[in-house]
């Protein structure tokens, strides 16, 4: 590996090299160029490219406020692993230049007068609260 | 003579107009039916008999008295169990929402009930309608009618097997990848996935917002028009709802496809496609080229790159929607005692299946911090790259015609433990809700006696062309009179 590449992955703290080429923009080398470093790194086992640890997933659990037994952690950290290697397809292709598309349709801000409508009543919103009380929902302690 | 429950809607619109049939009758023999056969192919999560009969009283009060709504009034249908029915529980198949009833009717639902159909029920599906298979379904799996060892598809697996069953005249289910057209290849009937924007997704339980698509689940092509005519159209309540001319899509169903431009995309007869289905769909194009229309090979070469782009952009949008399952305003809540953050995190776990957790998990990592631009963003732009292979395509064709899955359907538990071969059961389907624009399976034939389909695509708000060339092709032949046997 390039070392002054490798001082770099230390000094910025990222755990692989593809870790600092999605934090950073490399301008004095091509994305293509260092990926095929990455593929060499991984021959020698030395980046382990692309792979969630046990760690990893339990902070993308609690992102996604999901309380995961260690089982699940297990399961969901190989089937992670599993989806990312298959995403990996995606970087074959070049979309340099390619606006993303976030809706097929062009459809942009509607908007509307802003009058008050009709809406659900409060006792009609509160139906369905697993616990409510004087027209509130109850949740558990927040401040402490 | 077929039983009242295996007619069309069109027959029995004719027969409730020439008062030879009254919606009760009709209403009734269905209901028998469900009674007879839903122990064997449980395609349904809850059964509204009193509500469907006193709404069929209701129709043949209208008709008696020559004030007769249109041609669904008085017409038995089931509802996927992800769109919003008033008093009616809705679980989307997940035990986080086992107990929810909406305060307020989805705008498809206004609009069937406006338009005077009956309401049987609500059907089975993938949970959240993350599936093909409706095996993740948090109320078990239901079966396909024409063999109950096999899978009826997902993700609106209980609305195909309504209708392929006799369970219901017509059904409504959602899309997001496949979800309406994948079961209704598996089950013999005809499945439409509108234009984005098309129909009014306001009170649709959101998987994939940009994706999501409400349509019909039929018998035949002219039933689908019926229905669309119904549900289609601008609703304020739906920002991404388009604001369209009103059409008459029955008008389009008229056996005529001289001149009409066939693209067959090979990408989707290559690898992976079971030869038999795609025998078969070819033999639905030279049919249709001995009435007239052209065909002519042609290419998208983004598709081999939608399976992947697809997988994180609806986990990505799902793990965003799924957030509101917090237990705190509907649905289930943990009974353990845990501070506010963790009655969130023991509401989630105890609530969705594993198929859900999962595609929070992926889409939550695809969104968060330092990966958006190497997932997130790099899907977005590879969906630009699919909608413009099919914008080309349009401008060469009128119509691309494909098989509409890689195989018939497959046993029930067989792909289970095979998540990538699950979901190849969509590769033929997820590049249409990539691109917004609209798609229709029928069916095309029988392999070992389960059904194929085949699938017709346009550019986007050229439904019309798709029911022409349907409708011509399906008056061919005659899989639309087929059956299963119960």
């Amino acid at each position: 590996m390039n070392p002054f590449l490798r001082s770099f992955c230390v000094i910025r703290n990222q755990r692989t090299l593809s870790d600092l080429l999605r934090h950073h923009k490399c301008p004095w080398v091509g994305v293509r160029y260092i990926h095929r470093w990455v593929c060499i790194l991984n021959v020698e086992g030395v980046v382990d490219e692309m792979t969630l640890s046990k760690d990893d997933v339990r902070k993308v659990a609690l992102l996604a406020r999901l309380e995961l037994d260690e089982s699940e952690i297990e399961n969901q950290g190989e089937h992670l692993n599993n989806l990312l290697k298959q995403f990996e397809k995606l970087q074959e292709l070049n979309v340099d230049g390619i606006e993303p598309t976030s809706h097929s349709m062009p459809v942009f801000n509607v908007f509307r007068e802003d009058v008050v409508r009709p809406s659900l009543s409060q006792s009609e919103t509160l139906a369905n609260a697993p616990e409510s009380r004087d027209g509130y929902f109850i949740v558990p302690r927040i401040i402490e | 003579m077929p039983q009242l429950y295996e007619r069309t809607v069109s027959e029995l619109s004719q027969m409730l107009g020439s008062r030879e049939v009254s919606s009760l009758e009709i209403t009734e023999a269905v209901l028998a039916r469900i009674e007879q056969v839903e122990p064997k192919v449980g395609a349904f999560l809850t059964l509204t008999p009193d509500v469907a009969r006193s709404q069929a009283i209701e129709a043949d009060k209208r008709i008696t008295a020559g004030k007769r709504i249109g041609p669904l009034d008085g017409i038995p249908v089931a509802i996927k169990d992800n769109m919003c029915t008033k008093g009616i529980r809705t679980t989307c198949a997940s035990r986080i929402l086992d107990n929810f009833i909406p305060p307020y009717d989805a705008t498809v639902i206004i609009r069937m009930r406006n338009a005077g159909s009956v309401i049987l029920g609500k059907t089975n599906m993938d949970e959240f309608a993350m599936g093909s298979s409706t095996e993740n379904s948090g109320y078990g799996a239901s079966k396909n009618p024409w063999d109950v060892t096999c899978v009826p598809g997902g993700s609106s697996g209980g609305s195909a097997s309504t209708v392929a069953a006799g369970e219901a005249i017509a059904a409504l289910g959602s899309d997001t990848g496949g979800s309406i057209r994948q079961p209704a290849a598996f089950c013999g009937i005809v499945g439409l996935k509108p234009t984005y924007g098309l129909v009014s997704r306001y009170g649709l339980v959101a998987y994939a917002s940009s994706l999501d698509q409400i349509g019909p689940l039929t018998h035949t092509v002219e039933d689908s028009a019926l229905l669309l005519n119904v549900i289609a159209g601008h609703d304020p309540m739906d920002s991404t709802s388009l604001k369209v001319e009103k059409t008459d899509y029955t008008h389009a169903c008229r056996e005529d496809v001289k001149g009409v431009r066939i693209g067959v995309p090979k990408e989707f007869f290559g690898e992976g496609v079971d030869k038999n289905v795609s025998f078969l769909v070819r033999k639905a194009i030279d049919q249709l080229c001995d009435m007239g229309a052209i065909a002519e090979e042609c290419s998208l070469p983004s598709i081999d790159y939608c399976l992947a782009a697809y997988y994180i952009i609806a986990p990505a949008e799902a793990s965003s929607n799924l957030a509101r399952f917090d237990g705190v305003k509907y649905g289930h809540r943990t009974q353990e005692l845990a501070g506010h953050i963790g009655l969130m995190e023991k509401t989630r776990d105890e609530g969705f299946g594993a198929e859900v957790k999962q595609r929070i998990m992926i889409g939550t990592y695809a969104l968060s911090a330092g990966y958006y631009d190497a997932y997130y963003k790099r899907a977005q732009q590879v969906r630009t790259l699919i909608r413009r292979d099919f914008d080309k395509a349009f401008e060469k064709f009128d119509v691309l015609i494909t098989p509409t899955t890689p195989t018939v359907a497959f046993k029930i538990g067989e792909k289970a433990d095979d998540p990538l071969a699950m979901k190849l059961a969509d590769i033929c389907t997820l590049p249409v809700n990539m691109a917004g624009i609209p798609g229709m399976s029928l069916p095309c034939g029988f392999h070992e006696n389960m059904p194929v389909g085949l699938q017709i695509l346009a550019k986007p708000f050229g439904e019309e062309t798709i029911f022409r060339t349907a409708y011509t092709y399906e008056q061919s032949n005659s899989w639309r009179n087929a059956r299963a046997s119960l």
